[in-house]
């Protein structure tokens, strides 16, 4: 994948105006094909805005937007067939079935079948539900037919906004292995927007980082991590005996709470220390339930830190 | 175009799944069934209303009664009448007018002997004797021929031009007699008999102007093509101010201002195809697509226009095969004749409906179209729909007002010129208003109309 990058989306000086308000700032961005990008960024950051200019609902002031090499003003019609998604909230025709929404979405399209419709639809998993109208829709199941719906035209480019809202943790966990498989296997550039940090770390690639309208940095989770407390990543290890573990792990950085050893380790070398770790402590008789590494909290921070968002007013 | 074609279908399934759009269909038919119920019950009843004035026998005991009281000269020679005419069951019919003629008297004052008028006055019969039994004969024996006979003989002496007694020739040409009493509205042969001759007189007198002699030709030229060819009934005569046979057409040819409902039920279609989709917030859902935004509002537009004129055929289907439960079969095959130049021209009469359907279809057209424009533009259904409502509903009353108070810049409003019939008949609010410019007027009005619906739809930031 990083040798051999194919850019499905690319932005360069985008500027958009709103009224008196000046929404982005000369925004550049390039998303590859194979890649789940995360468009970070807290409330009123533009996030929704640049998603609605990419997929031809607001009209660009300024700068370039090409999907697949076309140019969306150019070449609209052409740009805009390489592109799915789904904006703000996934709204649909309540009195039509999902199915029939479908169907509308596909005649706008060209060569959708009835047989990849059904395929979608099983794809997200609403197969049951499919022949009932929209008003008896949960969010969560409009949701997924805005998924249905979004890669139904097999998109090079797929963009979700927010796509995590109302739906429940193992609706979220089945979300993000669609989009990782759609994005892995199938190629595909997927772009989810967020404002939670801990949502993108588990299913981005690349993370950009947007705020008050302007481009902070797109950086890959690894960088995020490594950018970022010295070199330093936590492991949360529980055993069995603290005090044997103490004794295993003599000369480290470390400390105990309650059946919970806390290990920090350089993150250049992580992976051949937290096993050299792991063995020490098991050489030392010390029973092992789990170790986990303990990044969230620590890119939360970053992204914080990043977009310095104590202090961001939303405008 | 195979694009547009989907979008439209698009549209369709959208507008067709809905409620409303059911219930608007509901209501054309309810419009429809009511317009034909209503208008059947009213023929039924004028008829019954004429029915009662049927044929009578004049009041004889009356007459003779009044004119013992009133004496005058001749009164003893018009009782004798009367008794004549009570004795041998005279009604109002050729009988009574030959009675009239056979009992015809004159007045003359008495000469003395020095051939001096004296003040006595003498009455006498105006036939000999041998004439007036004669005519008592004919009148007795209820022989029409022989009356016709007869008065065309005496008009001939009198060296009378032809046109004056074609009626009576005619009559015994074509064995068609005289009506019993009062001729009723259905008896079309007669009443074309005594308009022809009514109209061959006024042209032999000649006292008329030169289009009023045009039209009496015309006239003329249109009751002998019935009479000939056996047409009891000219769906033209309609329109005219004169009261035709109370059958099927006169629901049919009223049925065009139903129009204008139609009109009201699109409009409401119309002022919600573009609105609602913002009020859904599936705006978004239809222009992420790769289709440029001017088709999807074209499609929309399409999709309202192809409704209003599906009603406007549903309206007319149902209307005649409605109107032909309520009024039966008989008269629907009914021509539309017409003089156009010297020329008899004969248009069918569900033909001659169905363009009066489409010469009113525009009021639908405006109303669709002032609906989808104000739609486009606020995004809100309500005010499309009651701006286009308010329209159709009070447009005629303003350009009234407006050349009842010689404002002359009112012929260009739009609701000057949506009457295209009575444009075309020269029947407008405004003198001098021809065809042509109410199309041009309304043509203008939907490229505005339009204009404002394509700048709303394809600039708006969504």
């Amino acid at each position: 994948m990083e040798n051999n990058r194919t850019i499905a989306l690319k932005i360069s000086g985008l500027n958009k105006t709103l009224g008196k308000k000046h929404i982005l700032h000369d925004i550049d961005l390039e998303a590859y094909k194979g890649e789940v990008f995360g468009f970070l960024g807290p409330n009123g950051a533009g996030k929704t805005t640049t998603i609605k200019i990419i997929v031809g609902l607001l009209s660009l002031d300024d700068g370039e937007i090409e999907v697949n090499g076309f140019d969306i003003r150019k070449n609209y019609e052409k740009a805009l067939e390489g592109i799915g998604g789904i904006v703000e909230n996934p709204e649909m025709y309540k009195h039509l079935t999902g199915k029939q929404n479908l169907r509308q979405y596909a005649r706008m399209r060209s060569g959708i079948t009835e047989k990849r419709i059904n395929e979608v639809v099983n794809l997200v998993g609403l197969s049951n539900r499919i022949d009932e109208k929209i008003s008896k829709y949960s969010l969560g199941m409009r949701q997924r037919l805005g998924v249905a719906q979004s890669i139904l035209h097999h998109p090079s480019v797929l963009i979700l906004d927010e796509p995590t809202n109302g739906l429940d943790p193992a609706g979220i966990k089945e979300l993000r292995d669609i989009l990782k498989e759609l994005a892995h296997k199938e190629n595909i550039c997927v772009i989810v927007s967020s404002h939670l940090m801990s949502e993108m770390e588990l299913m981005c690639d690349r993370v950009g980082i947007i705020s008050n309208g302007k481009m902070l940095g797109v950086y890959t989770i690894e960088e995020m991590i490594n950018a970022n407390k010295n070199g330093v990543i936590e492991y949360d290890i529980e055993v069995n005996d603290t005090e044997k573990a103490s004794e295993a792990l003599e000369g480290r950085d470390f400390n105990v709470n309650d059946m919970i050893v806390t290990v920090s380790v350089s993150s250049d070398n992580s992976k051949a220390e937290i096993s050299k770790i792991i063995s020490d402590l098991v050489k030392g008789g010390t029973d092992i339930y789990y170790v986990t590494p303990k990044e969230n909290k620590k890119l939360e921070d970053v992204f914080i830190e990043i977009t310095n968002s104590g202090g961001v007013q939303i405008d | 175009m195979i694009k547009m074609f989907r979008l439209i279908e698009n549209e369709f399934i959208k507008s067709y799944k809905k409620l409303s759009t059911i219930i608007l269909f509901v209501m054309v038919f309810v419009i429809c069934i009511g317009f034909t119920a209503l208008m059947f019950f009213n023929v039924e009843q004028e008829k019954q209303w004429l029915g009662d004035t049927v044929i009578e026998q004049p009041d004889y005991d009356q007459l003779i009664s009044d004119a013992e009281l009133e004496k005058y000269t001749g009164y003893e020679l018009k009782i004798e009448m009367f008794e004549y005419m009570k004795k041998h069951n005279v009604m109002w019919n050729w009988r009574y007018e030959a009675c009239e003629e056979a009992f015809s008297y004159e007045t003359s004052y008495a000469t003395d002997e020095d051939g001096n008028f004296t003040d006595e006055k003498t009455v006498v019969y105006t036939y000999d004797e041998a004439t007036r039994k004669e005519m008592l004969s004919i009148i007795e024996k209820n022989d029409w021929k022989a009356y016709c006979q007869y008065m065309i003989d005496s008009y001939k002496k009198m060296d009378t031009p032809e046109d004056l007694y074609w009626e009576y020739q005619y009559r015994i040409d074509n064995n068609i007699p005289f009506p019993d009493g009062f001729i009723t509205n259905e008896d079309y042969k007669n009443i074309l008999i005594t308009d022809i001759a009514d109209a061959k007189e006024m042209i032999a007198i000649g006292t008329i102007s030169k289009e009023e002699a045009e039209a009496y030709k015309n006239s003329v030229k249109l009751g002998l093509y019935r009479l000939e060819n056996n047409i009891a009934v000219n769906v033209a005569d309609y329109s005219t101010e004169e009261m035709p046979a109370l059958n099927i057409w006169v629901c049919l040819t009223n049925s065009p201002m139903i129009i204008s409902f139609i009109g009201l039920l699109v409009a409401v279609l119309a002022g919600s195809i573009i609105a609602n989709e913002f009020s859904q917030g599936t705006i978004k859902f239809l222009l992420i697509n790769p289709v440029k935004r001017w088709k999807i509002l074209v499609s929309k537009y399409i999709t309202c226009i192809v409704t209003g004129y599906g009603f406007i055929l549903i309206f007319y289907v149902s209307t005649i095969l409605l109107s032909m439960l309520f009024f039966g079969t008989s008269d629907i095959g009914a021509d539309y004749i017409k003089i156009v130049n010297n020329e008899i021209v004969t248009t069918s009469g569900l033909g001659y409906i169905f363009k009066l359907f489409m010469l009113k279809s525009i009021d639908v057209v405006v109303s669709v179209t002032l609906a989808f424009a104000v739609s486009s533009l606020t995004k809100s259904s309500g005010l499309a729909t009651g701006l286009s409502v308010f329209s159709l509903l009070s447009g005629s009353a303003i350009v009234q007002l407006l050349a009842t108070f010689k404002q002359d810049w009112g012929r260009y409003l739009i609701w000057s010129n949506t009457d295209l019939k009575a444009i075309a008949e020269g029947n407008s609010y405004y003198p001098n208003h021809s065809l042509g410019f109410a199309i041009i007027v309304i043509l203008v009005h939907m490229l505005v109309f339009g204009l404002v619906a394509w700048d709303g739809f394809t600039k708006k930031e969504v």
